[in-house]
């Protein structure tokens, strides 16, 4: 389960290392109960990408059946 | 212990008018309706209810709240130009609201006016020209995506995301073959967003982008 949880953070880093065009400059702390838009600052294009990249590893749409906003509800979708 | 999840996804109706209208009026500051006032936006948003959805069910709206408190909603159906009814209906209202308040309204706003006075005379040409009795022009195989808005406070957490999904599930078990939407050129992020999810410009035969309209196919 933390390890999941882990790999879906280490999505996070990577839409943020993309979207800042480098290899993460600002040091992000891993939160699973943390809300990912305030404590990463990502915002809705951020978002959609990190919904594809995870549909991509784990072939499970996170918004298809509600909304989620921390690791912790997205691990959690990830098990339904 | 994991966080329960404090939003949910409800459906709208009349009843929620008010709360839809202050939602609006948070999320598009700009808009013409929102400068001519509530009483525009909340007239437009009981249209949409009671008007269209007395042809039988071919509105739908979601919401997402939190303690009761509305944070984004969405409106969907069958209806194309559903604009026009509103404007038709409420033409004296409209006309005289902006007259009154013509020195607030800026370039854009007096071109937008334009454009639906002359999308008004067009329809109403259209419609002489056609017989056609109805007010709002419906499609068959493709459900709209009519508006989505979600508050500032809220923007980035995906509730735009969440209600755009619903509303490809609630057209793909009503056996819509295509989802369609509208999006200003302008709002670069929101085209990536719906490209990133799927969807595609609607291109002519010349190649030119046709009514900033997007498509997706859910059937």
């Amino acid at each position: 389960m933390n390890e999941k949880k882990n790999e879906i953070f280490d999505l996070i880093k990577m839409v943020i290392d993309k979207k800042n065009n480098s290899s993460l400059n600002q040091k992000i702390e891993f939160n699973a109960d943390a809300d990912i838009r305030d404590n990463y600052g990502l915002d809705s294009l951020d978002l959609a990408e990190l919904t594809v990249v995870i549909e991509d590893r784990y072939g499970i749409d996170i918004f298809e059946t509600g909304i989620v906003s921390t690791i912790n509800e997205i691990s959690e979708k990830l098990k339904e | 212990m994991i966080k329960k999840n404090k939003f949910q996804i409800i459906e709208l109706g009349f009843r929620d008018c008010d709360q839809i209208a202050k939602v609006h009026m948070d999320a598009f500051p700009k808009s013409i309706f929102t400068i001519i006032g509530k009483s525009c936006v909340l007239k437009y948003y009981q249209w949409q209810f009671s008007e269209i959805s007395r042809y039988d069910k071919l509105i739908y709206s979601y919401g997402i709240v939190n303690k009761n408190k509305l944070s984004a909603y969405t409106i969907f159906g069958k209806p194309r130009i559903a604009l026009y009814g509103f404007i038709r209906k409420n033409k004296w209202f409209l006309f005289t609201k902006t007259i009154k308040l013509l020195p607030l309204f800026n370039l854009y706003h007096l071109k937008t006016i334009l454009y639906g006075f002359k999308f008004y005379l067009k329809k109403k040409m259209f419609k002489s020209n056609n017989s056609n009795k109805n007010m709002v022009i419906f499609d068959n195989d493709r459900i709209g995506i009519l508006i989505t808005a979600t508050t500032k406070d809220d923007d980035g957490r995906g509730f735009g995301t969440a209600l755009m999904k619903k509303a490809e599930k609630v057209g793909k078990s009503d056996g819509f073959k295509y989802i369609t939407l509208s999006v200003r050129s302008e709002n670069i992020n929101a085209i990536k967003i719906y490209q990133i999810h799927g969807y595609k410009k609607v291109i002519d035969k010349s190649g030119n982008w046709l009514n900033n309209e997007m498509i997706k196919q859910i059937n």
